[in-house]
């Protein structure tokens, strides 16, 4: 996605490992198939419980991970996952686009966002940027965000207190929300490709922790926290 | 707590409670040959705890409805084990004071299980309600009122077991009334508990009956929807064209229905973009153009010139773009409008294409420029965009009135 088209690894290159987690066998299936020779999949997981112990227990690169799963959803998984495994990168795969879920998966850590609808290519080109580190930001995660910090939206709403996004920070998200991928906004707005890195990363970071911030607000607010 | 409704029902206890635990004082103060003072009054107050337990529990059960047999079954033997109790207990102070320790300890034992019981139905278990487990949000206060019917309905009866011993080593003269006593306050303290039990379970079991409701309603859909798509897939299946328009369609109404909206509106920019960007798909089967908003605003005389001009720039991207077309539409805080149609194609060249430079030209550029906006066009190895953009000037556009929305996208 980010990097644009890269059907096949250079070669020598160790193909990154991968737990798939979906709860519909048929979709995990299609996922396999798909990316039979770019990843090496290591575990597959249909429920929350099972995914936490088989992302701890395989260590992959990268957890590729439904929103909606039964037993507490992604959200769940990630919690569950990060607690013992803090650098774990996860890409959360989902067809919800509802901007709670979304917002949500990449409050609890989820590197990055793609719609099941994203073709392979990309698929494969955003896992290996998960996997080197790299946030994944689709246009639609980058919509999202850009309004949970414009104070407008109604659930997903980030204190705008806390971090607010720098005007730069703006331009990224607006470029990647009309679809461009990171080296043409590097082009567009003249920056080096990894600059674009530097400020999606710094996004994802003011989105991860003004979740934290407003949680406690959200606790003390109901009086479980002094 | 609605203690307005039906306060006396809230106070008897409490007042024979109160009453009790006096006349317990002075009846151990006054020891094992103390009067029958103590006894009577005791034997009062839990007469009156019972009847009070018994009132409230019948208008709870006549209420909910749940299982009238075993509660009424129960109630009326509370109610004549009560007044037998209360005849002994003017007599034979000790059964009296076991009697009346027994059946209040039942009571409270039986109100701490039924709201135990009603905590669990609010879907935490007991165990969660007075632990305060993560879902509880519960005070020290509240987890108090739980635990505290609970313990003393338990001390209560330790007592009154204890007490009757005393009574069967002291006054061994009616040893059948004694065992008579003793096989009764059993048969309550196992009926007692086994009643809350049962209605908890109870209550647990019908609790599902809410969700087939829902599940009938999107059950309905469902088959209205979905199922009636899939058949058409089927008999279309040598059409991928159709098949993949029908599968769009589909996958556009059922995410609608999911987010609890209808099929977008057209009365805000962003729910005409989507609507327009549907149709696009649908005139140019196999596109998909992915629809991505910031903010929204009302759908005034210029904001409507820019979804016609973005229907053109739709259009333009499905036939000659690859890959998804993206749109995107940001309302900023101030007002101001922008609206960009992006495809990965390899561009095309405005002077080349005559055929699309009328259209371009007129029902793009033009229209923006008809209400104060402006048109960008974009094209590269990169793909090709179009950026409409609508600076605030609330006045744009407003002098030309009359014209219909829809009307016809190339002039």
């Amino acid at each position: 996605m980010n990097t644009g088209r890269l059907p096949h690894a250079e070669p020598g290159a160790p193909l990154p490992t991968v737990v798939l987690v979906d709860d519909h066998a048929l979709f995990r299936a299609g996922v396999r198939s798909e990316l039979a020779g770019h990843v090496h999949v290591v575990g597959e997981a249909a429920d929350v419980a099972a995914a936490i112990r088989t992302t701890l227990r395989a260590a992959p690169d990268v957890v590729l991970l439904d929103v909606h799963l039964p037993g507490g959803g992604g959200v769940a998984v990630l919690e569950g996952v990060l607690a013992k495994r803090p650098k774990q990168m996860v890409l959360a795969l989902t067809v919800s686009d509802a901007p709670e879920d979304v917002i949500a998966v990449v409050r609890a850590g989820a590197r990055g966002y793609v719609e099941k609808s994203i073709e392979t290519p990309e698929l494969v080109a955003a896992i290996r940027s998960v996997a080197g580190g790299e946030p994944v930001f689709s246009p639609r995660l980058a919509g999202f965000v850009l309004e949970a910090f414009s104070g407008r939206a109604p659930v997903a709403a980030v204190d705008p207190e806390v971090e607010s996004l720098t005007p730069r920070e703006r331009d990224v998200l607006r470029l990647i929300a009309r679809g461009y991928a990171y080296k043409q906004v590097a082009l567009k707005l003249e920056i080096s490709p990894r600059t674009v890195e530097t400020h999606v990363s710094s996004v994802l970071r003011k989105t991860q922790l003004s979740s934290r911030h407003e949680l406690a607000h959200w606790a003390s607010r109901r009086g479980l926290v002094d | 707590m609605s203690s307005l409704a039906r306060p006396t029902v809230h106070r008897l206890p409490l007042a024979a409670t109160a009453a009790g635990f006096v006349a317990l004082a002075c009846a151990l103060l006054a020891g094992p040959g103390g009067t029958g003072i103590p006894s009577a009054v005791f034997g009062a107050a839990a007469g009156l705890l019972v009847v009070a337990e018994v009132t409230r529990r019948a208008r709870q059960l006549l209420r909910a409805g749940l299982a009238p047999q075993i509660g009424l079954a129960v109630l009326g033997s509370a109610v004549v084990s009560a007044a037998w109790q209360l005849v002994v207990a003017l007599h034979q102070e000790y059964y009296g004071l076991a009697a009346a320790l027994g059946l209040g300890g039942t009571a409270l034992l039986v109100r701490g299980l039924l709201r135990l019981a009603a905590v669990a139905d609010a879907d935490q278990t007991p165990w969660q309600a007075l632990t305060g487990g993560p879902t509880a949000a519960r005070t020290a206060r509240n987890r108090f009122s739980l635990v505290a019917p609970l313990l003393t309905g338990v001390l209560a009866m330790i007592l009154a077991l204890r007490v009757m011993t005393l009574a069967l080593d002291g006054h061994v003269s009616d040893q059948r009334l004694a065992v008579l006593f003793t096989l009764a306050l059993l048969v309550i303290y196992i009926a007692g508990p086994a009643w809350a039990l049962l209605r908890s379970a109870n209550a647990r079991a019908n609790r599902p009956a809410a969700v087939p409701r829902d599940e009938q309603v999107v059950a309905a859909h469902l088959h209205d929807s979905v199922l009636q798509t899939l058949s058409l897939i089927r008999r279309n299946a040598a059409d991928p064209v159709r098949v993949a328009q029908l599968s769009r369609q589909q996958e556009r109404s059922l995410r609608a229905w999911l987010a609890g909206r209808d099929e977008p509106g057209a009365d805000s920019l962003a729910g005409a973009v989507r609507l327009v960007a549907q149709e696009v798909e649908d005139e140019e089967p196999g596109t998909v153009i992915e629809v991505v908003t910031v903010g929204d605003a009302p759908l005034d005389r210029p904001a409507d010139a820019m979804v016609q001009a973005a229907r053109e720039a739709m259009r333009n991207a499905a036939r000659h773009g690859r890959g998804p077309v993206r749109v995107f539409v940001e309302v900023e805080p101030g007002g101001g409008r922008q609206l960009f149609v992006r495809d990965a194609g390899d561009g095309f060249d405005l002077a080349r294409v005559a055929d699309e430079r009328r259209g371009v030209r007129d029902a793009i550029i033009g229209r923006m420029a008809h209400v104060g906006g402006t048109a960008e066009i974009d094209s590269g190895a990169a793909g090709t965009e179009i950026a409409l953009t609508l600076p605030l000037t609330p006045e744009a556009g407003s002098a030309d009135e009359g014209a219909s929305p829809d009307r016809p996208s190339t002039p």
